[in-house]
């Protein structure tokens, strides 16, 4: 039985701006790149070691209404593309200012937007955008 | 060191009309939180008003 019910609602910036109240959805995935070190005389096949010897293949992905409105989404958002930013997310609203163990905080640093669709529309439809940050250095401030 | 004004209410731990260095916006993009009108450079304002330094003889 679960211990705790965590209703999500996190917060997020980009380039130190919060579009919390603009996002939908939200996903962080922390990876290293799987690298196969299975050699002859082993039974079975190995990735990796006991330390870390690969490199972080981090992406976010957030999905924000559109907003054409000054120091909205449209304005944050364009002139991130094809550079790098850094985003910070946490599960509560509180952890991005004083994180906590049970509230941490996550920084993407150098992270990299490829695309971006300013015109997202459909008949009847909120508009909404999809982004993908690839890249970066992720790390957890629980403190 | 640059200063800034805050436009909007939207930069995490601050509030529009805060004045703020690069210090206060560490790892964001500066130039394009400019371009985007969340920030401004702060203009210092000089003053009309000439103030005689010579001494009077």
């Amino acid at each position: 039985m679960a211990t705790t019910v965590y209703l999500s609602n996190p917060a997020l910036t980009i380039n130190s701006v919060n579009l919390t109240d603009q996002a939908t959805e939200a996903t962080l995935t922390f990876e290293y790149d799987q690298l196969e070190t299975t050699a002859f005389g082993d039974t079975a096949r190995k990735f990796g070691a006991a330390t870390v010897t690969s490199l972080q293949n981090n992406t976010f992905e957030v999905t924000l209404f559109q907003s054409y409105e000054g120091s909205e989404t449209e304005a944050t958002i364009y002139g991130l593309v094809g550079i790098t930013t850094n985003i910070v997310v946490s599960p509560t609203a509180a952890g991005l200012v004083t994180p906590t163990a049970t509230s941490p905080k996550y920084t993407l640093a150098g992270c990299y937007l490829a695309s971006h669709t300013p015109i997202s529309a459909s008949l009847g439809e909120l508009s909404q955008i999809t982004l993908v940050f690839a890249g970066g250095t992720l790390t957890k401030v629980t403190s | 060191m640059a200063n800034y004004i805050v436009n909007s209410n939207r930069l995490d731990g601050l509030k529009r009309g805060d004045v703020i260095t690069e210090k206060d916006l560490e790892g964001a993009n500066i130039e394009h939180l400019l371009e985007s009108g969340h920030i401004s450079t702060q203009q210092v304002k000089k003053s009309g008003k000439t103030k005689d330094t010579d001494e009077k003889e």
